[in-house]
Parts: structure tokens; sequence; C-alpha cells
């Protein structure tokens, strides 16, 4: 199941495939704090069905993040987090929202964190407000049909899963598309892509938009749809046999590889931990863990958490490269979820990380992907390679990232990002007679 | 001559003119004409030999005559030697028979074995009529090169001048077949200014050269930290392009020159950390195309480029074409600051060559447009 990343198309057309969908694209603006017309009521709209600490809430950007105790209520307006193995039912235990996450690593959209907004559900059995992550709608009725008031960014959708058992998998994952550069100040047309895939899993799913309504069948049948916001042509809905592998008829079916069982396992103890002495105390455990998994994913957490503050904090310190490439994909995932991010990490890094505004713009260009025609140029890689001789961390290990993504072979040239500056210098010559010569007009003097 | 005799010199005559040995006599004595020959033997023969089947010479045993046997069944000495000659000439016949037979089993062969070759032979003919010649293969291959030119080809792609240089291609192909010229395609002078020709292989962009040795220097290197590389290179490369459009260029000239271009690459690098990457890429590139452009200079065929007979000219694509083709000139890549250039020249080349195809395939129908 690939989702392809064709070039930037128009706004316009971006708007009018999600639209389609009965799904949005954005006007610019992050979605976090992008002021509501009016505050919403706080209601009960949902209630916690899983373990203690499986789920996240918080009430406003400048609050707390607070553990979800099981069976407790949830309310309209609060943000919820939640990583995997964690659901909530309808308060008419019509509908089961399940996040799914991915441990196997084997979605066709790279999530890490699944967040959503709930509303108080009117005319509807469920509404929510999915902002990222990876989710299943089940329709819990014992007949009939189920209904959920979809929301992504600024507009809905209805969602009618048609029978009991009647299951829709959603995803949704924005990302800079490659070529796109930071800009201080934003360009119009410049914003990361929405992408998104349903899929229904078992039974007829509709899925209503303004303008177009679609079915989905479970397999065999058309039951998948995927798309880019950034797309031009009218996402179709597909045919399959059977399900993927990604998306197992039963839950229970993923997290068996040995990537999932380690992730499981490392979540379950930080809910254990953080049951017993709260989140900060957990995490923290987590980051000086001596296992790598779980400095990871502590720092994905930390992300998730927008606690970019403290990810700079450990960032300073650590010796441990398995954190800084954590923290680059966290960032990475960080600025492409929604347009604004990227502008909002750069005056971030210069007003709590005292950063040089050059050096600020530096690693905000390198958290952005090069295009392919940044690619055909040598001074590219030129300059790449120079940065890993930098004296500054972020700019080394942001370079490596790319380098060894760009020049797989490079891997093997015994560099460390973190490790003293003669071996670095040394690496360095390395990496230029591997990557240089293949462009000999680039060091022809 | 006793009449008793007569069969017995009979056959001491024939084993004479057949070369019997003496002895050949006493074989038929103890002769066993269904054992050991193994010969095909003719119908004359054989009824004798199957009446004689298990004769063993007794004299006087079946009290006969002096031989002991009838007359009728039984190998008297001269019977013996005249069945004995017949079974020598019917060996013979048989050789001579299966002597022919293996000869025509020969000449079957050769007969198979020319069959063959002439199968392989005309497998060859069939083979050679059905595979296109490699000019076919290459005009294959370029048309297809031509219209993926044709068809959105990547800006990159653009800028080093590749599908540029197939309309190039296809153009003078058919203004040589048919004389024709395509469409009155305006060209902006800017943009004509801009253009890199080249001859031969040339990768270099050669934009640089065709301001009289002036640099247009980017943004990102306007900075102090570069302004002691800057300046030199100035000096060096107006100069170095003075010398090479006259009597050539020196070998001073170009270390001092080659050397200040490194010192301004060395200030980039130094500079790392104080520019952002984007800045710091177009710096380097800019940066390599001053090096490039200073090796151009070595080039002996320089000075026609210098003293303006090799620079782009024309007002329309065709005027253009015209001159290149009066120098043997290609499209080189586009200097960085002369993408936009090449980019809308691209549409104008486009649309000339279109043109042209389309004139031909009217006045040719037979020519793939």
């Amino acid at each position: 199941m690939h989702v392809s990343f064709p070039g930037p198309r128009s706004r316009l057309v971006g708007c009018l495939a999600l639209t389609l969908l009965g799904l949005a694209v954005p006007t610019t603006g992050a979605a976090d704090d992008k002021p509501a017309a009016k505050p919403e009521r706080r209601a009960p709209a949902a209630v916690c069905v899983s373990e203690t600490a499986t789920l996240l809430r918080r009430e406003a950007p400048d609050k707390p993040w607070q553990i979800v105790k099981e069976n407790e209520e949830l309310s309209s307006g609060d943000r919820i987090l939640g990583g995997t193995e964690a659901a909530v039912d309808a308060l008419d235990g019509a509908v089961r929202l399940a996040v799914v996450g991915d441990v196997d690593r084997v979605a066709p959209l790279p999530i890490l964190e699944t967040v959503f907004v709930l509303h108080e559900a009117k005319d509807v059995d469920l509404d929510l407000t999915l902002e990222r992550g990876r989710v299943r709608l089940i329709n819990l009725k014992k007949e009939g049909a189920a209904r959920v008031r979809l929301r992504v960014r600024t507009t809905e959708g209805e969602i009618t899963l048609a029978e009991p058992g009647a299951t829709l998998s959603l995803e949704i994952y924005g990302r800079w598309r490659r070529g796109v550069p930071f800009r201080k100040e934003p360009r119009p047309g410049e914003e990361p892509g929405l992408l998104f895939t349903l899929l229904a899993v078992r039974g007829e799913v509709h899925v209503k938009g303004p303008r177009r309504h679609l079915t989905l069948k479970a397999p065999p049948g058309n039951a998948v749809v995927e798309g880019d916001s950034l797309e031009e042509a009218e996402p179709e809905v597909g045919f399959l046999k059977e399900l993927p592998t990604w998306a197992p008829e039963h839950l229970a079916d993923l997290g068996g590889s040995d990537r999932g069982k380690q992730v499981r396992a490392t979540m379950a103890h930080w809910r254990k931990l953080a049951k017993e002495k709260g989140i900060v105390e957990a995490t923290n455990a987590l980051l000086e863990s001596d296992d790598e998994t779980s400095r990871r994913l502590a720092v994905l957490l930390l992300a998730a958490m927008d606690d970019l503050e403290r990810i700079g904090e450990v960032l300073k310190t650590t010796k441990q490269q398995d954190v800084w490439e954590a923290a680059i994909v966290a960032l990475r995932h960080w600025i492409g979820r929604a347009p604004g991010q990227d502008q909002k990490l750069y005056k971030g890094l210069i007003e709590k990380g005292k950063y040089p505004p050059r050096e600020a713009e530096g690693v905000l260009q390198l958290l952005h992907s090069f295009g392919e025609a940044d690619l055909a140029h040598p001074e590219t890689y030129q300059v790449l390679i120079t940065y890993l001789g930098s004296d500054r961390p972020s700019l080394r290990e942001l370079a490596y990232w790319h380098l060894t993504r760009l020049v797989p072979a490079g891997r093997k040239i015994d560099y460390d990002p973190l490790g003293p500056k003669e071996k670095r210098d040394a690496a360095v010559k390395e990496w230029r007679k591997l990557v240089l010569p293949a462009h000999p007009e680039a060091d022809d003097r | 001559m006793p009449r008793a005799h007569r069969p017995l010199l009979a056959c001491v005559l024939l084993a004479a003119v057949l070369g019997l040995p003496a002895g050949a006599r006493a074989q038929f004595r103890s002769y066993q004409p269904a054992s050991g020959y193994g010969y095909a033997q003719t119908q004359a023969t054989s009824a004798v030999t199957a009446a004689n089947q298990g004769f063993r010479y007794s004299p006087g045993a079946n009290g006969g005559n002096w031989w002991g046997c009838s007359p009728y069944a039984c190998q008297t000495p001269m019977n013996g030697f005249l069945t004995g000659a017949a079974d020598v000439m019917n060996a013979s016949g048989q050789y001579e028979i299966q002597h022919q037979q293996a000869n025509m089993g020969r000449e079957q062969v050769k007969s198979a074995h020319i069959d063959n070759r002439r199968k392989m032979f005309d497998e060859l003919a069939y083979e050679k009529a059905n595979t296109p010649p490699l000019s076919a293969n290459m005009a294959a291959n370029f048309y297809e090169q031509l219209q993926q030119a044709r068809n959105n080809p990547p800006l990159t792609e653009i800028w080093e001048g590749t599908p540029l240089n197939h309309f190039l291609t296809d153009i003078r192909q058919i203004q040589a077949a048919t004389g024709l010229r395509g469409a009155v395609v305006p060209l902006d002078p800017d943009t004509v200014k801009h253009l890199s020709l080249t001859v031969g292989n040339a990768k270099r962009s050669s934009t640089m050269l065709n301001n009289g040795g002036k640099l247009k220097w980017p943004p990102e290197l306007d900075d102090d930290r570069f302004d002691p590389s800057r300046k030199e290179i100035d000096k060096l490369f107006m100069q170095a392009t003075q010398e090479a459009g006259g009597d050539g260029l020196s070998g001073r000239t170009m270390r001092a020159l080659a050397a200040a271009i490194d010192q301004l690459q060395d200030a980039i690098d130094a500079a790392i950390n104080d520019m952002t990457p984007s800045d710091n890429i177009r710096a380097k590139s800019y940066a390599n195309q001053v090096a490039a452009s200073a090796k151009l200079l070595r080039d002996p065929n320089i000075a026609k480029q210098l003293n303006g007979d090799w620079a782009p000219k024309g007002d329309t694509v065709a005027e253009l074409i015209d001159n290149m083709n009066k120098n043997g000139q290609r499209f080189g890549p586009a200097a960085p600051d002369a993408k936009p250039y090449y980019s809308s020249f691209y549409l104008s080349l486009l649309q000339y060559d279109l043109s042209l195809a389309q004139m031909a395939s009217r006045s040719s129908p037979g020519m793939r447009q």
C-alpha cells in the first residue's frame, strides 16, 4: 500500500481532493493554538475503556498533560494523546475509537502518536477532530448503523458504520514535501501536505462529504482510499482482495513482531511508572535507561507532548546517538503537523534555545528534505560533508542524518557526530573520498 | 583326359582363377554350410547349403559312390569346390552391396550435413533480415529521448542543456533533409546572452565569460569575510579573460587565479556555521562555477568565444541555430544565474522544434514527427 508523493499542486485543487471526502485542507495556522471562534463548552464526550495511562489528556496548550484513568469520562475540548492499545467508547456505547499506532512499523504512513479532540456528540454517536495518527472506528451496536462526525483541521464530514461490527481504519499524517524549503515568513501555497488512508476493515462504511459520498466495503471489495492533500487527482477507491498485513481484522494480531513486542513492553513499563510516579518521572526514567528503545520512545513522547524544551535540554547533554536520531525524526514530524509549525520551532530555538538566528535557520532548513534539484548539485553534498566537521552538534547531527540516507554506503565510515574532533575530521576525509569523486566537477579545482 | 577328372580339373582351374590356396580343398571336406559365414546367401545356393546341413565326410560311410553320399544331397569335392566358389562370389557380392550401402549411408550423412548448413545459413539470413541495424536502434533511441524532451522534462535536465541539445539535433536533421525553416520564434536578447554554448563535450557553462571577464557575485558572497578573495578573483579573472582573448592565458595568471579561487572555497568552508545551508550551497555553487570558467580559459579555442565569434547570437531561434551551426556549437549547462533564462528558452526552442517537425511531416509524410 504505497502512498505516492507527486509534485506540488495548487491549494485550490488540494482543497478539492480532501473536500470530496468530507475532509478539509486547512488554511494557514497551526492546529494547536488557533483561537476558536467560541470556546467549546466542556461536556462529557466519551469514556476511556482501556488501561489507565494508555491515554493522556490536556485541557489547553498551557496546561500540563494528565493521565487518563480507565473508565474515566473524557470531556469535549480536551486534547487526547495515545500511542497504542488505547480506546474510548462513545457515551451511548455505540462506537469505539481504538488508538492503533504502528508498533510493528508496517503501516503505509509513518505514524508516531495519535492525537484527537472530542466534541459533544449531537445527532451522532461520536464527534471528534482527528489531528494526527491512526485510529479505528468500530460500530458496537447490536443493530443498526453508528454515525461519527469526523473533523480534520477545520471542516467536517460524516462517517456511517453501516452495520454492527463495521470498522473503519483511518490514518492521517502531515509532512513537508521534499524540496519545499524552510522560510522564516511562510509563502502562500507552501505548506505541509496531509496524507490519509481510509480502509474498511469490516462491513460497510459510508464516508460523506459536501460533494462526494463514498462507500467502502471490507475486502474483498472496494475497501481503501488513500490520498494527499497536495495531489491534483481525486483520490480513487481501491479494490482489495484481502486485508493488508498492517490492518488485520483483530487488533490483537498487531504488535507481534520483535520490534512490536519491545515497544509494547516499554510502553507498559512507562505506564506502570507513570501511574506510580507521574508522567515526567516516568519519561525521565526512560530517557536515562540503558535501553535504546526506551530512550527513543521517551524522545518521541516528549515531542508528542510538545515538550521541545525538554528535548533541547536532553540533547545538550546526551552522549547517545540514538537520542539525537530520535529527536530529528520527532522534530521532522512535529514541523509537518500543520502549517506554521516550523516557524514556531524556529522562534523557539532562538528565544528558548538561545540559538543564533543563522544557526536556527540552518537547523530548520536541515529538518526539511532536499528536493531533486538540490540533490542534482554536488555542492549540496559538499556542504553536508563540511557540516560533519562543524563545531555545532545540531548541524553535525542533521548533516549526518541526511548523508546516511542519501549515501547509505557512508554508514560504514567510522564517524560519530558526538565523538572527538580528531576522529570526526578523519572521517570527514573518508566521506569526501566516498561522495565527491562521483561529482568530479564539484571538486575540479 | 578321363571323364572323371574333368570336374576335378575344373575345380582346380577355378581355384587357380579365384586364387584359392590348395588348402581350400580341404575345407570342402569339412564344410559346414550352415555355420560361421554369416553372409546372406542367394536362393540358388541356399537350397544346396540347406541340403547339406550337418554333413560329415566319411568315405564309404553311406555306401553310395566313393564320396559316400547321394548325388542329390551330398557335397562331393567337385560340388564343394563349386559351392565354395559360389559362396566366395556370393560373399564378394555381399561385400560390394554392403560397401555400396555404406557409401550410400555416408552420402546420406553428407547430405544431412549440407541440409543443416543450409538451414543454418537460412536461419542466419532470417535473423539478419529481421534484426534492425544499429542505426535504426540509435534512431529509435533518439526519437524516444526527443519525446521525453518534448514532454515536460525535469528542470534540472533543462538546466543541464540535455533537452535543448535533443531539439538541436532534431532541428539540424530536419533542416539537412528538407531545407525547411520552422516558425519565427523571437528571442529576448537577455535570454540569448545567458545561453552557454560549447564545442564538443564540454560540460561547463561559458556564460561567465560572456561579460568580458566581469563577474556578477551572488548576495551570499557579498560579505566582509569574502572581500579579499573576491577582489583578487575579480582582478585575476578579468586579466585571464583578456589574456585568453589575445595571445593566450599565461601560466602565472592561471596559477594565481586557481589559488585565489581555492582561498575563496576555504573561506566558504570556514564560514559554514555562520551561513545557512542554502546560502552555503549557493556560495559554493558560484565558486565552483568560477573555477570551471577559469578552466575554460585554458581552452585554445576560447578566444573565439571571448572576442564574440562564438557568443550566442540571434534575434530568433532560427538565427541562433544558424549561427551555432556555423561554429559547430551545442548548448552547455546553465550558470546559476542563467537558470530562469534556460527555462524560458526551452519553451521557445520547443515551439520551434514542433513547428519544424509538423512542417516536415506535411511535406514528407513518411518523416516521423
